[in-house]
């Protein structure tokens, strides 16, 4: 296991390192699109140079053999994208999570349960009706949950999809022992930064810009779209405020819930109890 | 008896396993068990805006998520009553042909081409084939920069929404975009040339083909004209296609199996060039025919040389596309996403696997009630069954590991994409 791992106020920190001259790497896969393994994938100028930096031993998705190549789970460092939605996940994942010395979730379903988590509301059995009808199926579904539902997360890399470069930053640091740190800073920081223009301010389109975490380099906004949170709520979020200036553009208690309930449902803050708690959306904060 | 067991398909997206038992030569069960992480779209998409449902609808997958995405906005369009601009539906067309080279390229010759020379992976291949694996990485960097111009980045498009773009591509980027698909075009020809000359399992299996049908081109995004068609000679309208593409539920998966009076049948690139190769380009053709493979062709093998040739086809449209947009003003205005009316709306496109189906009911407050997707690889899970059924006798005297790696050349030459998790494929050979 390895020490520390991430946290946002105290900087890099150095890890146990389980290697001599190479970390193992191991990427694997729950539930959801593929698209941060097809991520990795996409960094074709840095690809091969990637898998000569490190020992990518297990890698479903482009190795053939056991496992995903001959590593198993007996990995230095595990990434692991993807939601938990059944028990054999649970297992499996608690499998790589003994085989690991560092895991990290690699994705928004890896951190905060996904799209899919979206319909958490709705209790798993009707949803599965609607999609399967009334079939009996062998395999039972759980609500989709993340990672750190089930075991220790020692980096969260969020992001539907991730961006790749946070990927690549990580598994450098990580390969000499250090943890990565994702800035605790929102997309409407980055935003700025990019000298945009306020599409909340200008057009009256809702955007979660200032409570979601950056990194992303505000691509959304940048393209004229607004903010959709999916890389989850940033440490210290002001969800009241951003919920009053929603309140502000007309919007009604249904719709502001569901502007928090896409990407990250689960994620700590978005996950809307202050619906109840809070009703003057004043004070208190999310849960 | 003699008992396989045989670990993950690797090198497909997503994670899926089969089952087959053997008994004298001859299959006596196949099952291809998607038996995991179900994500039910169809449920939770329920409730929400229909403005903000295509987004969330291409999370259903990443590799053809600019199909999905695009699928997705038809169908509320349909629904709504939005008519895109013309240039507005350039760009899409533009998007798909970047994702179906990207996919393409991705498929055959990362995740396909290492089981034809004998590699555990692309990686593997580097020190024999350098220059062609590199090459595949430019090209699948172009079909990805393709979709990004357009999208604002490659997987998951940020731009495209009901009525219009968030944004639209500057002139100098739609630029340098066609001068490197003119200075890759040599590779994609040589790509034809290369999956021409392998050698496939001698499968042969006539099976029915469906695929969209336009009378006017190659049909990927589709028009108004554009119709559902099969090999055994009927078409149909879009908007009836739960008529015709049937599901069913089996037990042992978690994925739904499209099924025709009881049969399987095949969508994907080895369909599209099945059914309408006349409207193929004519530089794709004159590479078909330097090689000793002709269209229709039965094996379900050369699905994976179908991709390649659609790969030069798309650098070829993509051209055409890029020239149209040249000569156009293009203009950044917001989308013009405004209800006009509310109810069912249908959508079809070709993805890059094959035909992808959308379908949503929206209420008149825009909220959408219902949800339908059917995505290709749904549809193809019955026809690979089969095809391992029949391609079983013709490798049981093999040892087990030739039989494992014939059956998982043949799942892959579906490029399946599972988006599910994983669990243990086993074969019993009795």
């Amino acid at each position: 296991m390895a020490e520390g791992g991430m946290n946002k106020n105290s900087g890099p920190l150095w890890l146990k390192k389980t290697w001599d001259k190479k970390p193992r790497v191991g990427i694997y896969s729950f539930s959801g699109c593929a698209g941060c393994q097809l991520s990795i994938l996409d960094l074709e100028d840095e690809l091969l140079d990637l898998f000569n930096m490190v020992d990518v031993v297990s890698f479903r998705m482009a190795i053939r053999g056991p496992g995903g190549g001959e590593g198993g789970y007996d990995v230095d460092i595990a990434f692991v994208e993807g939601s938990i939605t059944n028990e054999h996940q649970i297992e499996e994942l608690r499998e790589i999570r003994a085989g690991a010395g560092f895991l990290v979730a690699l994705g928004s379903c890896a951190c905060f349960g996904g799209v899919q988590a979206s319909g958490n509301h709705v209790p798993i059995d009707e949803r599965a009706r609607v999609v399967y009808g009334d079939t009996e199926l062998v395999y039972r579904h759980l609500p989709s949950k993340p990672l750190s539902e089930y075991v220790q997360v020692d980096l969260e890399i969020p992001g539907c999809p991730i961006n790749k470069y946070e990927f690549l930053e990580a598994l450098k640091y990580l390969s000499v022992g250090r943890t990565s740190v994702i800035r605790p800073v929102p997309v409407c920081w980055e935003c700025r930064l990019r000298e945009n223009r306020c599409i909340f301010k200008e057009t009256g389109e809702i955007c979660m810009g200032p409570v979601t975490q950056g990194g992303c380099g505000a691509l959304c906004p940048t393209f004229g779209k607004p903010c959709d949170g999916c890389r989850g709520p940033v440490d210290q979020a002001n969800i009241p405020s951003e919920v009053s200036l929603m309140e502000e553009y007309g919007l009604d208690a249904e719709t502001i819930e569901r502007k928090f309930r896409i990407y990250a449902t689960e994620g700590k803050g978005f996950k809307l109890d202050w619906k109840r708690e809070n009703n003057s959306a004043s004070g208190g904060g999310g849960k | 008896m003699k008992k396989i067991s045989v670990e993950h398909i690797a090198r497909v997206e997503g994670h899926g396993n089969i089952y087959v038992e053997i008994e004298n030569g001859r299959a006596r069960k196949v099952e291809m068990r998607v038996v995991e992480g179900s994500r039910m779209f169809e449920a939770f998409l329920r409730g929400r805006n229909y403005v903000e449902t295509p987004e969330i609808a291409s999370r259903v997958c990443a590799i053809c998520s600019a199909s999905h995405l695009i699928a997705s906005i038809k169908a509320i369009e349909d629904a709504v009553g939005v008519q895109p601009d013309e240039q507005t539906v350039l760009l899409r067309k533009l998007a798909i042909m970047g994702e179906t080279i990207q996919s393409h390229v991705l498929h055959i010759y990362l995740l396909a081409l290492p089981d034809y020379l004998g590699y555990p992976s692309v990686v593997h291949m580097v020190k024999e084939h350098g220059e062609a694996v590199k090459k595949a990485l430019e090209m699948k960097k172009l079909g990805n920069d393709m979709a990004e111009v357009v999208g604002g980045r490659a997987v998951h498009l940020i731009t495209p929404m009901v009525g219009g773009l968030t944004y639209v591509p500057k002139k100098s980027h739609l630029h340098s975009l066609k001068k490197r698909v003119l200075d890759l075009l040599p590779w994609a020809e040589k790509t034809v040339e290369i999956f021409g000359g392998l050698e496939n399992p001698p499968l042969e299996r006539k099976t029915e083909y469906i695929a969209l049908y336009d009378p006017e081109e190659f049909c990927f995004y589709g028009g108004e004209k554009t119709v559902i068609r099969s090999s055994e000679g009927w078409t149909a309208p879009i908007n009836r296609y739960r008529e015709y593409i049937t599901e069913a539920v089996v037990p042992y998966s978690t994925a739904k199996f499209g099924v025709r009076n009881g049969h399987g049948f095949m969508v994907g690139a080895l369909a599209r060039l099945n059914l309408n190769y006349d409207h193929l380009c004519d530089e794709a053709k004159e590479a078909v025919e330097k090689t000793p493979i002709r269209f229709p062709a039965t094996n379900p093998f050369l699905n994976n040389f179908a991709q390649a040739v659609e790969t030069l086809h798309c650098f070829h449209e993509s051209i055409r596309i890029l020239d149209d947009l040249e000569c156009m003003d293009l203009r950044e205005k917001r989308p013009e996403m405004d209800m006009k009316k509310h109810g069912w709306g249908h959508s079809a496109v070709e993805a890059p696997r094959g035909t992808l189906y959308h379908s949503y009911l929206v209420n008149e407050k825009g909220i959408v009630e219902e949800a339908d997707i059917i995505t290709p690889t749904a549809q193809n899970w019955k026809n690979l069954e089969e095809d391992i059924e029949a391609l079983v006798p013709l490798v049981s005297d093999r040892g087990y590991d030739e039989i494992q790696m014939a059956i998982e050349m043949n799942v892959r030459a579906y490029d399946p994409c599972i988006s599910c998790s994983t669990h243990v494929t086993q074969v019993k050979k009795r």
